[in-house]
């Protein structure tokens, strides 16, 4: 039995397998989550509020979700050994889609309660400026498609492993900067942020033009893997690029709206309270 | 750092340095011990008809590969990766190529399964079919092993175990690489032009003329009577691989063939070849009582002293004219 799913020489069934390391994986994750919580919640959270809300719960499960889905069968032993359009799916879910849904579900107050561990803090204030976060997103979305380590680490379980921790490590850093609790812990302010998720979109770009405009398969190993659904590995890793930019490119322009309209109601609220300020100035 | 992120980071590490080492498989040929000569077999094309091998891809240079279409693996890689290598060589030598498919699985692979299976790699692929010993004979011709069927499972699907490698036989019939799964599409271009190429004849040598050996220019045969001549040209091939001669015809006649004389069982039998190998260096010498070129239907005839024009197409010289001398079959004859 595989415990993490890897590039396997066999051809492609719909039989269920199991990967016991992805449930373990996602069961430390909760693990973590319910242990914060209650252990550290009675000497950190604030009196008087709720520990935790509903939402936060839930984004942190979406997250934990995302990751499951994306590591285990079908979509994980697809991605990392048949289908390259799979393995960018991967890559969505670990850098783009679960980091974010699971820094959202951790409450400020269990972030300040890490930070005050001894070196957790300047780790992630160091993590909430935008040039370390946005480097390590870059350094592991470009290294982990270079087609000898994907060639070369993929087929084992441990290697593919290692990818998919460096994707998710990779998206961490790039969202902290942008969800990280303000002001002690450093977040970005929000046009700031915004400018700094657009930079996120742009080297995406290099390995998807590759794979989109390239006339050969890039990866040995997806165009030497057996074929699933009659796909050809050249159709497989355009549709792959394609993804990595219709898919990918749309999650982050999403978050830029999101802090866009939040920035924008501020600004109003700003302009609200000012005006009142001044009505309230001139009648007395 | 945290102690809990840097056993993180220390295990990231052993990740990768365990993770290396053991490499895809490595593009390229494989040398065959000794070469193969481009063995003939007929089987059944996807259009019905008969197809012989060694008659139809004389010259070219061809790719020999038994499979199935329900292959889940190395078949469609193996046809995908020449298919892309083929399409990116320019139209004339896209023709000098044939890729010729053999079902190891005629139960399932119809006419039609193999034709719509191959279409969608190359709509010039040749798909073969024959009977399961016809087959077995053809896998047997080049040195591998007949495929073997697994046993169906419970929903009837089965595997067929059969070799995964390509033969390729080079312009001059002959193979001597053989290439195994694990070629990539950007292994086999190279590969594909390379195999194409061939060396340019010394300046010396060109053109292509019957060579000076027992008859310097050869010589026609005037016939004592009907129609029917014979040629015996010299050829001498200016190519260090193997060129043949694919057909021939003249002004003086309706037809021209390559025949061959040979004994059998005590009498003279005379066979028509449709495709006559000429060999590098050595002169290929057409001779009365063994191979020659016969003249059908001649439109007039045949004078000693006169000149017989005839068109010659070689599978790599291309079309070389030669005018022999006609002589007497009294000066001809064997006393």
């Amino acid at each position: 039995m595989n415990w993490w799913c890897s590039a396997r020489d066999v051809a492609w069934t719909w039989t269920w397998q199991a990967y016991p390391g992805v449930w373990l994986f996602v069961a430390v994750l909760l693990g973590w989550y319910a242990w914060g919580l209650r252990r550290l919640a009675p000497a950190h959270a604030p009196a008087g509020s709720r520990v935790v809300r509903p939402a936060q719960v839930a984004w942190y499960a979406y997250g934990a979700l995302a990751l499951w889905i994306a590591s285990d069968w079908p979509v994980g032993a697809l991605g990392s050994g048949y289908l390259l359009s799979l393995h960018t799916v991967q890559w969505i879910l670990y850098a783009l889609v679960a980091p974010p849904l699971l820094l959202l579900g951790v409450p400020a107050w269990l972030w300040r309660a890490l930070a005050a561990r001894p070196g957790w803090g300047r780790f992630l204030r160091f993590f909430a400026r935008p040039l370390p976060g946005l480097l390590l997103f870059y350094a592991t979305m470009l290294g982990t498609h270079l087609p000898r380590v994907v060639d070369t680490l993929r087929p084992w379980q441990l290697g593919s492993f290692a990818i998919d921790m460096a994707w998710l490590a990779g998206g961490l850093a790039l969202w902290w900067p942008v969800i990280a609790p303000r002001p002690d812990l450093g977040r970005l302010r929000d046009l700031p942020a915004i400018g700094y998720l657009f930079a996120a979109t742009i080297v995406p770009t290099i390995p998807a033009a590759f794979m989109t405009f390239s006339n050969a398969p890039l990866y040995g190993l997806y165009e030497l893997a057996p074929r699933v659904g009659g796909i050809a590995a050249l159709e497989d890793q355009r549709t792959a690029g394609l993804l990595m930019k219709a898919v990918g490119d749309p999650i982050l322009w999403l978050a830029m709206s999101v802090i866009f309209f939040r920035w924008a109601r501020t600004e109003q609220a700003a302009d609200a309270r000012e005006r009142e300020a001044r009505r309230a100035a001139r009648l007395s | 750092m945290p102690a809990t992120l840097r056993s993180s980071a220390a295990l990231l590490a052993l990740a990768l340095s365990a993770c290396v080492g053991e490499p895809l498989p490595a593009g390229g040929g494989m040398e065959l011990p000794t070469a193969l000569p481009k063995h003939d077999f007929t089987l059944t094309a996807t259009d019905g008809r008969p197809w012989r091998f060694r008659e139809a891809t004389a010259g070219r240079l061809t790719f020999l590969f038994f499979g199935y279409t329900s292959c889940p693996d190395v078949c469609p890689v193996q046809m995908a990766g020449l298919a892309a290598a083929v399409r990116e060589l320019a139209p004339e030598d896209q023709r000098r190529v044939a890729v010729v498919f053999v079902t190891t699985d005629p139960a399932r692979d119809s006419a039609a399964v193999l034709r719509a299976w191959l279409d969608q790699f190359n709509r010039d692929f040749v798909g073969l079919t024959g009977t399961e010993a016809e087959l077995d004979s053809v896998q047997r011709l080049f040195g591998l092993a007949p495929a073997v069927r697994e046993t169906p499972g419970p929903d009837g699907a089965y595997l067929v175990g059969h070799a995964a490698q390509v033969i390729a036989f080079g312009v001059d019939d002959t193979a001597r690489t053989a290439y195994p799964f694990g070629q990539r599409q950007t292994d086999w271009a190279p590969e594909l032009r390379r195999l194409l190429q061939v060396p340019e004849p010394p300046a010396a040598a060109v053109p292509l003329a019957p060579a000076r050996v027992a008859f310097p220019e050869g010589f026609a045969v005037a016939p004592l009577g009907g129609r029917t001549g014979a040629a015996y040209p010299v050829i001498r091939s200016s190519l260090a691989l193997v060129d043949t001669l694919v057909a021939a015809s003249s002004p003086a006649a309706e037809s021209v063939h390559v025949h061959r004389t040979e004994r059998v069982d005590g009498l003279l039998v005379m066979r028509r070849e449709d495709a006559l190998p000429i060999p590098p260096g050595t002169p290929l010498r057409m001779e009365p009582g063994g191979t020659h070129l016969m003249l059908g239907g001649l439109v007039r005839p045949l004078q000693p002293g006169d000149t017989v024009e005839i068109r010659l197409q070689f599978r790599l010289h291309g079309a070389r004219t030669l005018r022999l001398p006609v002589r007497a079959y009294s000066d001809v004859a064997a006393p």
